[in-house]
Formats: C-alpha cells, structure tokens, sequence
C-alpha cells in the first residue's frame, strides 16, 4: 500500500509554502526535491556532518532528522534566504572573500548554523564560534579560514551596525 | 514501510494512541528514527509523534520536572542543575540538541543515553502512563527492570529533586563535540563534617544499560575522600560495567576510560564539595 500524502504549510524564507508530503519526509528532502532550494545539501542524513543545516524559527536544525510536519506553521530560513549573489549576506561576503569555501559542500551548513550564532551573539570568541559550528563537518579541513570568516563577518557586521546608528 | 504518521495535540491523546496500538513505533526528536526512515529501515506501519504532544516543558516546583520532548538545548540553560546543564552541553552539536530529547536520550540505548547517568546520580524519577493510568518510579529501578516503558505505555516525564550534595560529570568520546560517548559517568557528594555522608556514582553510555556502582558508593560513602578513597571507588566503579564492544570503541578502550572517567566526575564533585 501507498502510503497517503499530506498537505504541510509553512513559511520559507519569508514567503508561505504548500507541498504534499509522504509520512517521515524530511524537511531536508523536501527542499531540495520539492522546493527546489538546493543549498541546502544532503550529506549523512543522519545528523553527523550539518551539511543539511536550516534555521527553523532563528534555530539552527539538520534538516535531515526533521519530519516536514514538524515544521508546519513555523518559519524556515535556508542558504537561499540568507543572501543572493547579487547581495550577499556579510557571512557570504566574508566566505567568499577570504576563501572559507574550497570544496563548497559544507559552506551553507556552516553560514547557516554562524548566521544563527550571529543573531544571538554579535560579537563571538573564536571558541563560541567553534562550538556553534562543532556540528557541521569540513573535509576539507578548511576549519582555520571559516573560523576566520565567521571573525570578519561579525565584525562587518558590527561595523555596519556602528555606522547606521 | 511506514504508512502514517500521527501527531497528537495533548498527552492524553499520545497516552491513548499508544497505549490502543502497542505495536506502533513511538518517536520523539526523531534523532535515532528518522535517518532509519530516510533509508527505508523503519520497520513499522504506524509511526506516533510526541512533537506536539505538549510534553515538552520544564517545570519547577520543588522538583525540577522535565517533559518528555524537552529538547536538551533547554536543559543546557538550567542554572540550578549544572550536573544537567553540563551533561547536556557535552552530547552532539548545537543544531542536533535543537531537536534530540530527554526522553529520547533516555530510551534510546547503546551506545548513546549519555544524559542518563547524570539523572541517576541526581535520583531522579520516571512518570510513564498507559491504559492502566500513570505510575511514578525512580529511574534507578525502572534500569534495573530492564526497560522504563513496557510496550503500550509512554514515558511522560523526568522529575529530579532538588540537588543535595556537589556533583561532577564526565563523557568521554573520540572527539570533544558531536561523537557518540565511549562512556559518561556522573558523581554526587554530600559532604557532612570530614566524611562523605552520601555518594552517587553512575556510568552509562558503557554497555546495555546506565548502572549505579554500588559498590563504589559504599566505598565512598564514610570515607574521608581521600586519594586511597577514590583509588578505591574508581576500582569498584570499574569492576561495576560491562563494556561493549562496537563501532564507537573496543571494550578495553571502554574499560579503561571508564578508569579515567570515573576519576574525573569523582575529582570534579570533591573539588566543587571543597574537599
């Protein structure tokens, strides 16, 4: 037997959505699937590497463990909600500017889970911002130059902050 | 393969779909199930929900009272309980304890479940409900029993008494975040005068299930907290586990960092007990 899908509404990136949904699909692969929002990768799917990183509600989630259903009437942010290449994001800006990307894979995992961290925290230690990217695995080893970036788009971001005050 | 998945809105609906359907598979966070249903492994026509079920709060009321679904993130920023706050900040990554839970750390099994030694160190008791209504037991009994939740019934909530004593907790694993525990020992220590008037050692994450070393609170338990003290305790605590073998680490390395780990917790609450 089939098994029936259902309706699940919720907001992405700041515009209501609708899809149907078998039981247990994963946010994950109803993004990417269904939404079509490809930055946001499939890695582990198990919740190992953070490749799959979303914000639900301003909170950094694998979207890989998450039922769709889970997020329904809640609002998600993905890579695509960040920012655009036509006007990237101080995160993006600062990844691409000082090279925090080598392979990209793990790129919109890790600019999810630090724009979270940023919300919260403008002005974080090196440690704070390893422990909020400690989920979120580069095989590239390129840890040094995000780790950085996450440094310099805090302060971009601050700087900003200053001036428009 | 699974055909629904049903979300009930208050405790007493879970407590009634579980309990009318104890053949369904029960999930909470979904940290252990959903990478099993991505596969096609979950073995199951009827998965129940608990995300909606409202049993996601802490309360506080004499007793710390922690719902089933509370995300362990929450447990990280309770000031009172740091043996809680600590142990949770030590399991997997800032996004996962969004989602994973304490009654599914509890329930869970080997090799993971490395919160619950720090609620046996603390006393702490299970309220589980099924069609014959709700019971209340301390955790340390429902271990022993073999399972916190027969089939049909649905472990509601933790509820731990206020803390009596300095604690100390230590997790070892094979990276500092994000990796699965080679073992998790929890420690209490209530000083009276110059002796320990009461010990708590607990170890999970080690083998089938989390212990209490009795052996090891008897040993500290009168003494003075000396170094033989612990020499003995981290003996007994040691000699308390079977170790598993398994993808995360061999049982002598298990053995031998339960050694190290038991020391740590035990140093950890004698010098927060100022010794």
């Amino acid at each position: 037997m089939v098994a029936a899908a259902r309706p699940v509404a919720f907001e992405l990136n700041g515009e209501p959505v609708a899809v149907l949904a078998r039981p247990l699909a994963t946010l994950q692969s109803v993004l990417r699937e269904q939404l079509g929002m490809t930055g946001t990768k499939a890695g582990c799917r198990q919740g190992g590497c953070g490749s799959c990183t979303v914000q639900v509600d301003g909170e950094p989630t694998l979207s890989c463990l998450v039922p769709v259903e889970h997020v329904a009437e809640r609002a998600v942010t993905t890579i695509e909600g960040l920012g655009t290449p036509e006007q990237p994001s101080p995160l993006q800006e600062a990844f691409h500017e000082g090279f925090a990307t080598q392979c990209g894979f793990c790129t919109p995992g890790m600019i999810t889970a630090a724009a979270a961290l940023l919300e919260r925290n403008p002005d974080p230690s090196r440690e704070e911002i390893g422990e909020a990217l400690a989920g979120n695995v580069c095989r590239c080893t390129g840890i040094a130059p995000i780790v950085a970036a996450v440094e310099d788009a805090a302060a971009r971001m601050r700087e900003r902050e200053r001036t428009s005050a | 393969m699974v055909e629904e998945y049903a979300l009930p809105a208050t405790p007493e609906e879970a407590v009634r779909l579980v309990a009318d359907d104890p053949d369904a598979v029960v999930m909470g966070g979904g940290t252990t199930l959903m990478p099993r249903a991505t596969l096609g492994e979950l073995n199951g026509r009827r998965v129940i929900g608990l995300a909606r079920a409202g049993i996601d709060q802490v309360r506080s009321n004499g007793m710390t009272t922690l719902g089933a679904m509370t995300p362990l993130r929450a447990l990280t920023e309770i000031d009172d309980v740091p043996l809680l706050a600590n142990a949770a900040r030590s399991i997997g990554s800032q996004p996962l304890r969004v989602t994973a839970t304490v009654g599914g750390n509890l329930l869970v099994g080997a090799p993971y479940g490395d919160l619950v030694p720090a609620l046996l160190a603390l006393d702490a008791e299970i309220g589980v409900a099924g069609a014959n209504g709700e019971r209340r037991l301390p955790l340390a009994e429902a271990l022993e029993q073999g399972g916190v939740v027969a089939p049909g019934e649905l472990l509601l909530e933790v509820a731990v008494p206020p803390v009596s004593g300095a604690t100390g907790y230590h997790r070892c694993a094979r990276r500092e975040a994000n990796a699965p525990p080679v073992v998790a020992v929890a420690a209490r220590l209530r000083r009276d005068g110059g002796s320990i008037a009461d010990a708590r050692v607990a170890i999970g994450a080690v083998g089938s299930r989390a212990v209490r070393a009795a052996d090891a609170e008897a040993a500290l338990t009168g003494s003075a907290g000396s170094p033989d003290d612990i020499d003995a305790a981290v003996a007994a605590a040691t000699a308390a586990v079977e170790p598993a073998d398994d993808s995360v680490a061999s049982a002598w390395y298990r053995a031998r960092m339960t050694e190290v780990s038991v020391r740590r917790a035990l140093e950890a609450a004698l010098g927060e007990a100022g010794s």
